[in-house]
């Protein structure tokens, strides 16, 4: 069975669009001072109609010299597998973004403000190697990593794909924020 | 991997208990051939009007309660029981004018969507929208003496068991922003919405048909629910916190013009 969902995951990723079409994570993006902190990301809903449902998450992210903490759950009624990554971009998309007029923000029309994938939260941060798996239905999430080129997650984005009908679709997105060291402690 | 196959469909033709709703039942309606439940803390179950065990007179025995409520993933209702003594019913009271409640205008849109940033983010998973929205608030009364509104989306029974939706309420704080000379309402949704929106985008992103929901100042004319609406649309002051409150208004006459703090204790228990 293990085998089978990295496969599926592959094909999913290869068809959507939301990594790169040589398969890999971008790697041409400069790299940027490295952000100690804690931050966080409201997940919010787009593409609601294609949904059926109300979808919303929170990822919690702690960074600390080159060690990565990160926490997300995400609540929807798909029980399907749900790709979530950090992009490059400081927006998130909205229905402004839907070019071809379809009634939905799809996953190219989404990296025209949320720009490439920066990180995959999959289920191994540290290889960062296509084909690991990612969450699936109503999930709880967390991971932990030691990164040698830790970048700047402040003010980027992180999107959540994956309906019944589409796994490949936007389902939410958050803005990445500093958060005062009291809270989330 | 057959074998896995097999017994993943045996068991997938038992119901199995998703969801556990704890809360008083709100109200019971007929829909098509289903009853729906709703709770007080906004969730609702469906039940087949052929349900032996778990028949109308059993669960309007219920209603007003506090029940523990299992339920499948498709929000049918696999069970029921009672956690406390059956309630007074409410008694009618004589109409009483409801108390002014001037709103703070809030100076531009730009100080709304700074509001919007500024509310608390560390809600809860599976948190009641109720709960949200009243520490939303309070913490803005509290901290910076701005006197929110709420405003209530309140879902037909036609169109939650046409879209099989899982709630029949949701609520969210409210500013009246000055934009240009002009007096918007804005809808601080923070768990749903990116920015603060209109009551238009509001409603079009919790309603599928994209229908407006028909405002109304009367809970009664959204309870006795007429199926030709998709939802109305109720404003109240920052200190309500359900639309039982809502109704007790109506029934009884009864308004707040303050902050309950055990209503605020609760609310920060359950949601933060």
């Amino acid at each position: 069975m293990k085998k089978i969902i990295p496969g599926l995951c592959l094909l999913i990723l290869t068809s959507c669009g939301g990594k790169e079409k040589d398969g890999a994570v971008a790697n041409d993006i400069p790299q940027e001072m490295r952000s100690e902190g804690i931050f966080k990301a409201i997940l919010r809903p787009y593409n609601f109609t294609a949904a059926g449902w109300i979808p919303n998450g929170m990822a919690d992210i702690k960074i600390n010299e080159n060690q990565i903490e990160i926490k997300s759950w995400m609540d929807d009624s798909s029980n399907v597998v749900h790709m979530q990554n950090i992009h490059v971009g400081t927006q998130c998309p909205s229905m402004d973004q839907d070019i071809n007029h379809d009634g939905f923000v799809d996953m190219n029309e989404s990296i025209k403000v949320a720009g490439k994938i920066l990180m995959a939260l999959d289920d191994d941060l540290n290889s960062q190697e296509i084909g690991s798996v990612y969450p699936k239905g109503n999930y709880s999430y967390f991971q932990t990593a030691s990164l040698t080129n830790m970048r700047n997650l402040e003010g980027k984005v992180i999107i959540v794909t994956g309906t019944a009908s589409n796994p490949a679709l936007p389902i939410a997105c958050g803005v990445i924020e500093r958060m005062p060291d009291i809270a989330n402690n | 991997m057959k074998k896995i196959i097999a017994l993943g469909l045996i068991f997938g033709t038992l119901p199995t208990i998703a969801e556990v709703v704890r809360s008083p039942i709100h109200s019971l309606e007929k829909v098509n051939n289903n009853y729906l439940v709703k709770f007080e803390n906004g969730r609702v179950a469906f039940l087949s009007a052929n349900h032996k065990s778990l028949g109308l007179s059993n669960l309007n025995g219920l209603k007003g309660r506090m029940v523990e409520a299992k339920l499948a993933r498709d929000y049918s209702l696999l069970s029921i029981q009672s956690l406390e003594a059956p309630l007074k019913a409410l008694e009618r009271a004589e109409m009483v004018e409801p108390p002014l409640y001037e709103a703070t205008i809030v100076s531009s849109f730009n100080e709304a969507k700074k509001i919007f940033k500024r509310l608390n983010p560390n809600y809860k998973r599976a948190s009641e929208c109720t709960n949200r929205a009243h520490i939303w608030a309070s913490e803005e009364f509290k901290k910076n003496n701005l006197k929110s509104m709420k405003i209530f989306v309140l879902f037909t029974a036609s169109y939650i068991d046409r879209v099989r939706f899982k709630w029949w309420f949701h609520v969210a704080p409210m500013l009246t922003v000055n934009e240009g000379g002009k007096i918007e309402r804005r809808v601080l949704d923070y768990m749903f919405a990116h920015r603060p929106l209109t009551v238009r985008e509001w409603t079009n992103q919790l309603v599928f048909s994209k229908r407006p929901c028909l405002p109304t100042t009367k809970f009664s004319e959204y309870d006795v629910n007429p199926q030709t609406e998709d939802c109305y649309l109720m404003d109240a002051p920052m200190y309500d916190w359900t639309p039982t409150d809502l109704r007790n208004q109506e029934i009884q006459g009864k308004y707040k013009t303050e902050f309950s703090q055990g209503e605020i204790r609760a609310a920060y228990s359950e949601a933060f």
